[in-house]
């Protein structure tokens, strides 16, 4: 039986806005497994990629905890955060988030350097191969294609072998057939590297693709908040 | 098509806009201030250093003129400048003869000369600081300083009062009754007495060989060309000296650092504009697509952001003319009083020249400026508005691979910020030039003046022969050759040696010469009677063979160090053996216009004391420390052993003093008091390196302290570039700093990353500085390096100064990243750009 790798208790996020209070995620409490494909889908402003952000650590809870791989991340500080998402978590994000003036090798290989790690070239490799931008390596993201460009996140998120995959509307700025491919890619490259996988979607086809299916509004989980819960 | 008048919408939607984005705006109208601040500061405090610069020389040489035609002029050549535009005022001086002694002073030995109405009441004029009586009109009436009475023993006298002198001109010697017309004093050389025209006329003086033309030319700048222009339309003779004053010379250079240094003002200015302005746009690209949208023409649009930007540059140039107006007439003098320096002198002067530069300069920088991002901002689309992201947009340009680093960034973690800093500079080469040139060349003003500064310092300053630092010589000598006195006593040396700040002590020793050889002084003897125009050579032929005495020369003996010194100066270098051994002798130059090798190896015997000496003379020196005398015949020198040989007891001539460092002061006055209890105290000649010093800061001072207004100004051009530069390139940068960070950089990283960049700016505009800042130090130095001074750097100063550039370098960006970022997590900052 596979452990649980990501597991929030009470997790609430509150913003203050015009005199009220926003409340993005409120008490969330969900489970997640080894190697699981997650979907999240819900309504704009349901609290997804909050929690998505939570998950992560790039935003701190107002109240609740986050653990993954053991770690809680509500008792980390700034410094430590930062640690944990060069080493335990890849993001792909819905406008790619490339550096730009950097090459797609470079954009690759960016979390490994900022870790001061040794670069695994042969892993870097590998993914470029997979991911089919192999000959794409030296260009500069303004040079391809929207699909391409998500390939190249992919990469990066993937080449520091993190525990967990997160991925906030990875699809959204791409047509159907490139939107299939790129999950698709996600879901055999996860598969190969026993990661696990969030992702954020409002596309039902999309979320379908899962292994589970949470489904936010208003900040809470309406359905599927553990592993048990059927897709 | 019918016209509507859409003017009021778009002013309407204009003075929303800059409502909106009140803080946009405040940072374009800002540099827009800045910029005509700086602008206008830099070109009056420039114009300020260059009047100056003309009143330093003014002190120095005692006139305010640019260019001396010297040995005569003829009434042709003074009018051709009369006529000349470029010149503003033409003067004349002309020696006049020299008093040889007063009744209370027999060896007063002080120049006569006589200057036009146009020297003495404008060109003189501003070197004057008193002046009583009036300007010499009879021929016996005197324009004198307290200076020239002192030299000539009527200490105390006053205008009106009367002397009896012995004076020489060129018709001969006369003595006769002068009464003291007026009393000057002023800067420059106070020692010549002025006399009247009649005087003048009646000296048998030419103005065609003797006199001397000032010239002043009406602008403070002026090229090259003008002035060979100007001394081709004079058609000089050979004996006649046409020379301008290095001030003159150089001002292009001054005017061309001043237009270089406000080219990279505007520069400046022109990209922070730029770079807001981009920013600006690219950050309302859907904004401008919705205006589009809804029927905005591009034309309207373009009206709708122009206006906005005329708004700014108005109200920017005006309040920084007003800031730079009140920075420069009220704050300025105010910081350099509290850094200690003395503003009495400084006036900072308006002119409409300068005021209409900087509007035109501020305004020209923001229309261009703008002209890019105004550009962008018509071309957006309404269907390229929708999923815009600022990021795309800054590649722009020509797109190309990335230089392929298959090893990654760098293997090692130092590397990786360097590289990625590297990256940043040399992503927007225009901007990181112009912000290492900014730097460099705040910097390099800093070093320069600083440089300048410390060379003209105390122990730097003019290197007098022997490198003495004081030099005293016995005056006493006559045209009789019994008439030197021995008015430096050996105890004098003794005492002064002993002293405790005295380093060393050369002395000078000589004897009263007849000379023998008569091929020798009939050779002499024409070369001096073809000088003095009043002579015949014949007479003084005659004179000298019936009474050699009456020609007699000097033989002054020095020590084996002062020959190695004087050996090293002489062109054509003597044999040591030969000279110490007394074969040959050194002659010095005896004035005429004869070439030194004339007198090489000619045989010269001469008479004292009953011995006789042969020697050869070996060579030539021009060295005026070895004059003094006023023997008509030739001076030689020779080994003291040799002085010795021919005399028992020979006089002191001379002492050349060196104090040990940092005793300077103290030493001197201490000599002072021993020299002052000689009755012959007045019949001294000295020549002090710390009174030169005085008068060389003196002149300096005013100068020097523009010119520390100058490099402040421009240090805080440089940062405030730099403040700017970094903080448009950050705020482009958020975005892509906020994704480092969402991918695991930590903020210590980024810190380090940022501090890394500053530190390269800095390290870059310390390597111009050290290189070329140095080549430019150094040519500048030259330029001004009138005394000789020898060059030498302030090095605590400069490491001071390097250290505050690469620690401000370091900070800035940090700083300004955290105050951009406040408190917001990473994930805040994405959404921004969503």
């Amino acid at each position: 039986m596979e452990k649980t790798i990501v597991r929030t208790e009470g997790l609430k996020k509150y913003y203050p806005a015009c005199g009220t209070v926003v409340k993005a995620l409120d008490g969330v409490n969900l489970e997640i497994r080894e190697r699981e494909f997650v979907s999240v889908i819900g309504k704009s402003g349901s609290g997804k990629s909050t929690l998505l952000h939570m998950l992560g650590g790039l935003d701190v809870p107002t109240e609740g905890r986050v653990i993954v791989d053991g770690e809680d991340l509500s008792k980390m500080n700034d410094e430590q955060l930062a640690v944990f998402r060069r080493r335990k978590a890849g993001f792909i994000f819905q406008q790619y988030n490339l550096i730009p003036d950097l090459s797609v090798y470079d954009n690759i290989t960016l979390p490994q350097e900022l870790d001061g790690a040794v670069i695994d070239r042969d892993l870097i490799d590998d993914l470029l191969k997979v991911l089919g931008i192999e000959e794409k390596k030296a260009m500069l993201p303004s040079m391809l294609s929207g699909g391409q460009q998500q390939r190249v996140a992919i990469a990066r998120a993937l080449a520091m072998k993190p525990a967990i995959i997160l991925a906030d509307e990875p699809t959204g700025n791409l047509d159907t057939a490139a939107s299939h491919d790129v999950i698709g890619l996600i879901k055999v490259l996860a598969a190969r590297y026993q990661q696990t996988v969030i992702l954020v979607t409002h596309d039902q086809d999309i979320a379908q693709l899962g292994d589970r299916i949470i489904q936010m509004g208003d900040g809470k989980v309406l359905r599927g908040s553990d592993f048990h819960a059927a897709k | 098509m019918l016209q509507n008048n859409n003017q009021a919408i778009i002013g309407k939607l204009a003075e929303n806009g800059i409502r909106r984005e009140k803080g946009k705006f405040a940072v374009l109208l800002f540099s827009v201030i800045l910029a005509s601040f700086l602008l206008f500061s830099v070109f009056t405090a420039g114009e300020t250093w260059l009047k100056l610069s003309r009143l330093q020389n003014t002190r120095l040489y005692g006139a305010e003129y640019d260019i001396v035609l010297a040995n005569g002029f003829t009434k042709e050549q003074r009018e051709f400048l009369l006529e000349n535009d470029k010149v503003e005022s033409v003067g004349i001086q002309t020696y006049a003869g020299y008093i040889r002694g007063t009744e209370l002073d027999e060896t007063a030995d002080t120049g006569l000369l006589w200057c036009d109405e146009t020297f003495w009441e404008k060109q003189q004029l501003p070197a004057r600081t008193d002046f009583r009586g009036h300007y010499p009109q009879k021929y016996d009436e005197l324009l004198v300083t307290e200076d020239a009475l002192e030299k000539c023993g009527l200490k105390g006298h006053d205008v009106g009062d009367s002397f009896t002198m012995t004076y020489e001109d060129n018709r001969g010697v006369h003595s006769g009754n002068f009464v003291i017309s007026g009393i000057w004093d002023g800067f420059g050389d106070t020692s010549p007495v002025y006399v009247s025209r009649e005087f003048f006329e009646k000296a048998g003086y030419d103005l065609s060989a003797q006199g001397s033309l000032c010239i002043k030319l009406s602008s403070n700048f002026v090229l090259p060309r003008t002035i060979d222009k100007i001394e081709a339309g004079l058609s000089l003779s050979d004996r006649q000296s046409f020379q301008p004053m290095g001030y003159i010379e150089n001002s292009w250079k001054v005017l061309l650092g001043i237009i270089g240094l406000c080219l990279i003002i505007v520069l400046s200015a022109y990209l922070l504009i730029y770079n807001i302005l981009y920013i600006s746009v690219a950050g309302r690209v859907r904004y401008y697509g919705l205006l589009q949208a809804l029927g905005m023409t591009k034309k309207q649009l373009k009206a709708y952001v122009s206006r906005q930007m005329k708004w700014i540059a108005i109200a920017g140039t005006g309040a920084g003319i007003l800031i730079g107006a009140a920075g420069i007439w009220l704050i300025l003098p105010h910081v350099l009083s509290a850094l200690g320096i003395a503003v009495e002198n400084i006036r900072f002067s308006f002119s409409p020249a300068v005021f209409l530069i900087t509007v035109f300069a501020s305004i020209g920088a923001v229309l261009c400026g703008m002209r890019t991002p105004l550009l962008m901002a018509c071309r957006i689309t309404p269907q390229e508005a929708c999923g815009y992201r600022p990021e795309k947009e800054v590649a722009s340009g020509k797109e190309r691979p990335a230089r392929r680093r298959t090893k990654g960034i760098k293997s090692h973690r130092k590397s990786f910020y360097f590289s990625m800093a590297w990256m940043q500079i040399r992503k927007n080469k225009k901007r990181s030039a112009v912000v290492f040139l900014s730097l460099a060349l705040s910097l390099s003003v800093f070093y320069c003046m600083t440089t300048i500064i410390q060379s003209q310092g105390e122990r730097t300053v003019a290197d007098n022969y022997l490198d003495s630092d004081l030099t005293v010589r016995n005056d006493t000598t006559t045209e009789e050759i019994d008439s030197l006195k021995p008015a430096l006593t050996r105890k004098t040396v003794r005492e002064i040696s002993g002293l405790e700040g005295v380093k060393e002590v050369h002395v000078m020793e000589g004897v009263p010469v007849t000379v023998l050889s008569e091929p020798f002084m009939k050779k002499y003897i024409r070369g001096y009677t073809d000088y003095v125009p009043y002579t015949s050579y014949e007479e003084e032929r005659e004179k000298y063979e019936a009474e050699p005495q009456t020609w007699y020369g000097m033989l002054k003996g020095i020590d084996e160090d002062e020959f190695s010194y004087l050996n090293s100066t002489l062109g054509d270098k003597v044999n040591s053996e030969d000279f110490l051994t007394g074969k040959t002798a050194v002659m010095l130059y005896p004035g005429f216009n004869l070439p030194e090798e004339d007198w090489q190896n000619e045989q010269v015997e001469i008479e004292a004391e009953g011995k006789t000496l042969d020697m050869t003379v070996s060579a030539v020196t021009y060295e005026p420390y070895y004059g003094g005398t006023r023997n008509l015949g030739p001076t030689l020198i020779v080994s003291r052993s040799i002085l010795q040989e021919i005399s028992q007891d020979p006089v002191i001539l001379g002492m050349n003093i060196r104090y040990a460092e940092g005793f300077e002061k103290e030493t001197e006055e201490k000599i002072m008091t021993i020299l002052s209890d000689s009755p012959y105290y007045d019949d001294f000649y000295m020549d002090s390196k710390l009174e030169n010093m005085k008068q060389v800061q003196a002149s300096q001072e005013d100068m020097m302290q523009v010119g520390i207004a100058i490099s402040l100004l421009l240090l805080l051009v440089g940062i405030l570039n730099y403040v700017n530069t970094m903080t448009c390139n950050i705020q482009s940068r958020r975005l892509t700093i906020a994704i480092m960070e969402s991918l695991g950089m930590s903020g210590k990283q980024t810190r380090k990353l940022l501090m890394g960049e500053g530190l390269l700016y800095g390290a870059g505009a310390v390597l111009i500085t050290a290189t070329l800042g140095t080549m430019v130090t150094y040519g500048c130095f030259q330029a001004m390096n009138y005394m000789g001074a020898p060059f030498s750097l302030p090095v605590m100063r400069l490491l001071v100064a390097t250290l505050l550039v690469l620690v401000i370098c370091a900070a800035v960006p940090v700083l300004i990243h955290d105050k951009m970022v406040k408190e917001k997590s990473p994930v805040e900052r994405l959404r921004e750009f969503e």
